[in-house]
């Protein structure tokens, strides 16, 4: 009995090996897989689909597509509401990400240079934000703030245009930077333990001060990590909706905190504007950088070429 | 030696066109210790891992006892691999590192355990059973990597570069012991390396590669004393390669010289390369001196002396147990069955 | 590098991480044990009726039961279509695996409250794409907002790049001549999945599934869209109460704390190094 299983389960086996039965499962299961692919990343994409086509429709009416406009591109302009929460969600994401870059990338040289029992408890506490729930960390700055209320009475108040020139609002603001620190710190590090550890001793036995040693040669070979974490840094900010809900004391709404207050309300076709035009710029920076890198790339191979064809 | 054992007949590997593996024939005899040897990117560390399984030929077949296992996938192949950097599973523990191939052939329990104990024993590492691998030194996880090869009692085991994490005296003591554990388990060995010295104490048989090529197959001594062309002489040891020509049997003339040889295979009068080893020629007193020169540098290298020794613009390296100073004029004499001749590779010249 | 110098640098770090951590979550076990006026301790007393009643009561356990499920439901989904994607992606010979790895980003960069309303609109029985869809003389209707399927849909679609995302990195990094050894050693493809490739993985399925789920149990955002309000969640109570019941909304905080750590410790038990994190 087992052996005729044997049998058939090697014949079973035999048959796959077949070279055009090969090929028929190869071909069968990459169709499998870039179909599963494409209708994953459809699901991904169609929310911003939708949004795009609801930007371009030419009447509030969510549920109908009356015609194709591009009205809304021009109206989100004088819309004074939707304009007042862009400026503040985006005035906060720059400060937020120049202030937790500058700090990220410092704390991170500072966690790399300790010992490694001390640099995997620094990496712990780092991760506290980043793991702890939007909630909780949302109560509890809320919670510290209130506390620091007593001291400065008007710390929910958001400074006026005329510090700034936008208006910013300390509380969250700090709390932005507190959660996007971690996130520097984490792309930066690792761009850290890849330098070779001599680089910034051997910059000031050179006779490099340690500032100028840090700026000159430590900062432009992290500069990539920096750029992740500083990359990562603004997306949070700009998306994040819960931790803003519990720090603004109400006086100062992003984008997220408007939208929540829409939900069910008759939405302006502008705010869908406002998202595309974000979407399509991020992504054409993106797909900017990644051209100009790669034919960077493709020069240095091209010159890596030549120079192993010139004869020994 | 035993019967052919695997054939690769033809075999060619190419990445983006470019060959990287260009049509080789070898056989290996079981029961054989043979070593790929050549310098990185030589095309070596590919024609293993194609005799593994882990890649297909392009042209060619490879056959094991006759049988053509170009499409056999590497799980059903009577062969093992000790990988360059052990691939040990981080997330097993030593005896379930050892044990995974014998699981996979569902072998009873008891079985596995005294099959692992053995292997463990054979590999002198009896106790570590339970240990973690992340937590051996270099040299045991080498050995446990060669305690899982082995251990599945495979037809060949393919070794690639295994020694090259290893300090020196570590990697030293793992060559004679590598040679012992093959005398006694009977498999054959593929061994992969650039280590010329490596391959000289190990090996029966020795493939020389060089850009996808086979340049020389021999033993260890053929391809010390006869190498076959200038990067074999080369590669192999530190050599002189003087040019000169071929006047008639037993004769040939190098630096403006006649020396007698035992080489015959070549025509009167025929273009040669001569190859003489450091150590065979010995230093003499400059008058009458067949080649006769100044010594330019002296290097002590434990236990003997590294001179060079220019004669008329051509440098001679000299390993000698007696120092001359550098300035000092010497002279040079060489026997006549230390010079050995080489066919002039047309590409050469 | 300069050891003793540089590691000063982190003072003023470790200063603000502590006092942005330690002092609230003080505060709100403090707080989850007494009756206060706000942050005013004037009148305070002393109860455990925080823990033992409120806590207790039907609609917050009936809160903590969706919370629950709506988080577990979305992780197994999640997993269930991300590990594979990440499968994909890290095993694809395409040349630009940067380009498909920066596709999956870049929905993130699209207000996530706004991408929940555009499927709660999807989901509407007049939706818009039915809309632009009769224009073609096509249709599609699936009338699900205000079900838990609607809200376990914008949940996942919102957190599935948080579990392709560590996944990809830890198979990506994953040596492939470990593969390869299981291979040599007998091991089918399908029984090397299952023995070396997946467990290998499984720190970057747990930093996965920490990422997943406690947004997912904690939120009230995506609930409340999609859910058109009809579900109460954790978050959503703390969102109703936190500006009069601080105490309530201190116990609770604290319970999601304890899962945290909970779930972290489950978690070290899986990754020693504490390195897979994102």
């Amino acid at each position: 009995m087992s052996t005729t299983l044997a049998k058939i389960s090697r014949r079973i086996v035999l048959f796959f090996r077949k070279p055009k039965v090969v090929k028929t499962t190869k071909t069968l299961t990459s169709v499998l897989k870039n179909f599963y692919f494409f209708f994953i990343m459809f699901l991904l994409y169609l929310p911003i689909i939708i949004i795009a086509f609801q930007s371009l429709n030419s009447s509030r009416n969510a549920n109908r597509f009356v015609s194709f406009s591009f009205k809304w591109y021009v109206d989100m302009f004088s819309d004074s509401q939707l304009m007042e929460v862009v400026s503040n969600t985006l005035t906060n994401a720059f400060f937020s990400t120049l202030l937790s870059t500058v700090f990220g990338t410092m704390f991170a040289i500072g966690i790399h240079s300790l010992t490694k029992k001390a640099r995997q408890k620094m990496v712990f506490l780092n991760q506290i934000p980043i793991l702890n729930a939007d909630v909780v960390t949302g109560i509890s700055l809320m919670l510290i703030f209130k506390v620091l209320m007593s001291v400065f009475p008007n710390i929910f108040v958001p400074l006026p245009e005329t510090a700034l020139f936008f208006r910013v609002s300390l509380t969250v603001l700090l709390s932005h930077i507190y959660f996007s620190l971690p996130y520097v710190v984490l792309s930066v590090l690792p761009k850290l333990s890849e330098l070779d550890p001599n680089l910034y001793d051997a910059a000031l036995d050179l006779g490099s001060k340690p500032f100028d040693a840090m700026m000159k040669v430590i900062i432009p070979a992290i500069k990539a990590g920096i750029f992740t974490g500083m990359l990562m840094a603004f997306t949070m900010s700009i998306d994040d909706f819960v931790i803003t809900f519990f720090t603004s004391g109400g006086a100062y709404d992003n984008v997220s905190i408007y939208v929540y207050g829409q939900i069910g309300k008759i939405m302006s076709p502008a705010v869908y504007a406002y998202n595309t035009l974000l979407t399509l710029t991020v992504v054409v920076v993106l797909v900017g950088m990644y051209i100009s890198s790669a034919i960077k790339q493709k020069k240095q191979a091209l010159a890596q070429i030549q120079h192993n064809r010139l004869p020994n | 030696m035993g019967k052919k054992l695997i054939e690769l007949k033809g075999i060619t590997k190419r990445y983006d066109d470019e060959p990287v593996v260009d049509s080789i024939d070898l056989y290996i005899n079981e029961n054989e210790f043979i070593t790929l040897l050549g310098p990185s990117g030589c095309g070596k560390t590919t024609t293993l891992r194609m005799i593994g399984g882990f890649e297909k030929p392009d042209e060619g077949q490879i056959i094991l006892n006759g049988v053509v296992v170009n499409d056999i996938p590497p799980y059903e192949r009577p062969i093992n691999t000790v990988f360059q950097r052990y691939a040990l599973f981080p997330h097993l523990n030593v005896f379930e590192n050892i044990a995974f191939g014998l699981r996979n052939q569902k072998i009873a329990k008891e079985e596995i355990v005294s099959r692992v104990e053995a292997a463990l024993k054979l590999v002198s590492l009896p106790n570590f059973a339970q240990r973690k691998v992340a937590l051996l030194s270099g040299g045991q996880q080498q050995r446990i990597a060669i305690a899982r090869a082995i251990v599945n009692r495979p037809k060949i085991l393919l070794l690639d570069e295994p020694l090259a994490a290893l300090d020196l005296k570590l990697r030293q003591n793992m060559q004679y012991e590598l040679k012992e554990m093959q005398r006694k388990l009977g498999i054959t060995f593929i061994y992969v390396t650039h280590d010329q010295e490596e391959a000289l104490t190990m090996s029966d048989t020795i493939v020389v590669m060089n850009k996808g090529k086979i340049q020389q197959i021999g033993t260890p001594t053929g391809i010390y004393n006869e190498p076959k062309n200038r990067f074999v002489a080369n590669f192999i040891g530190e050599t002189n390669i003087i040019q000169g020509y071929y006047v008639h049997q037993n004769l040939v003339s190098f630096m403006g010289v006649e020396f007698e040889c035992v080489d015959t295979h070549f025509a009167d009068g025929e273009k040669v390369d001569v190859v003489i080893r450091p150590e065979d020629l010995d230093i003499i007193e400059p008058e009458g001196a067949k080649l006769a020169g100044i010594v330019s540098s002296s290097v002590f290298k434990g236990v003997h002396f590294e001179l060079c020794v220019i004669i008329n613009e051509k440098e001679f390296v000299v390993h000698t147990y007696e120092n001359r100073p550098v300035g000092a004029k010497v002279g040079l004499k060489v026997d006549a069955y230390e010079i050995h001749l080489m066919k002039v590779e047309q590409s050469e010249y | 590098m300069n050891i003793k110098k540089l590691g000063r640098l982190v003072t003023p770090y470790v200063v603000w991480l502590s006092i942005l951590v330690m002092i609230p979550l003080v505060m709100m076990v403090i707080l989850s044990f007494f009756e206060t006026r706000g942050l005013d301790f004037t009148n305070a007393t002393f109860t455990l009726s925080n823990w033992f009643r409120d806590l207790r009561d039907p609609s917050v356990l009936k809160a903590l039961e969706n919370s629950f499920t709506f988080a577990g439901i979305t992780v197994a989904v999640v997993f269930l279509i991300g590990y594979p994607m990440a499968f994909i992606l890290a095993r694809s010979s395409f040349a630009n695996k940067m380009v498909i790895l920066m596709l999956t980003i870049i929905p993130m960069w699209s207000n996530s409250l706004l991408r929940n309303n555009a499927l709660r609109n999807l989901f509407s029985e007049q939706s818009f794409v039915n809309d632009l869809l009769s224009k073609i003389n096509l249709s599609f209707v699936l009338d699900i907002k205000g079900t838990p399927s609607a809200i376990i849909a914008g949940l996942v679609l919102t957190f599935l790049p948080f579990m392709i995302l560590p996944v990809y990195t830890v198979l990506e990094k994953m040596d492939k001549s470990l593969i390869e050894a299981s291979m040599d050693l007998g091991a089918s493809p399908i029984r090397t999945f299952f023995k070396v490739t997946f467990p290998l993985s499984l720190k970057g399925v747990a930093t996965g599934v920490i990422m997943v789920f406690l947004p997912s149990f904690s939120g009230f955002a995506v609930p409340y869209i999609l859910g058109d309000g009809k579900f109460i969640l954790v978050g959503t109570i703390i969102e109703n109460s936190y500006n009069y019941n601080i105490n309530f909304v201190s116990t609770l905080s604290i319970l999601l704390v304890i899962i945290i750590f909970l779930m972290i410790f489950f978690v070290s038990k899986v990754d020693k190094e504490g390195e897979s994190f994102l």
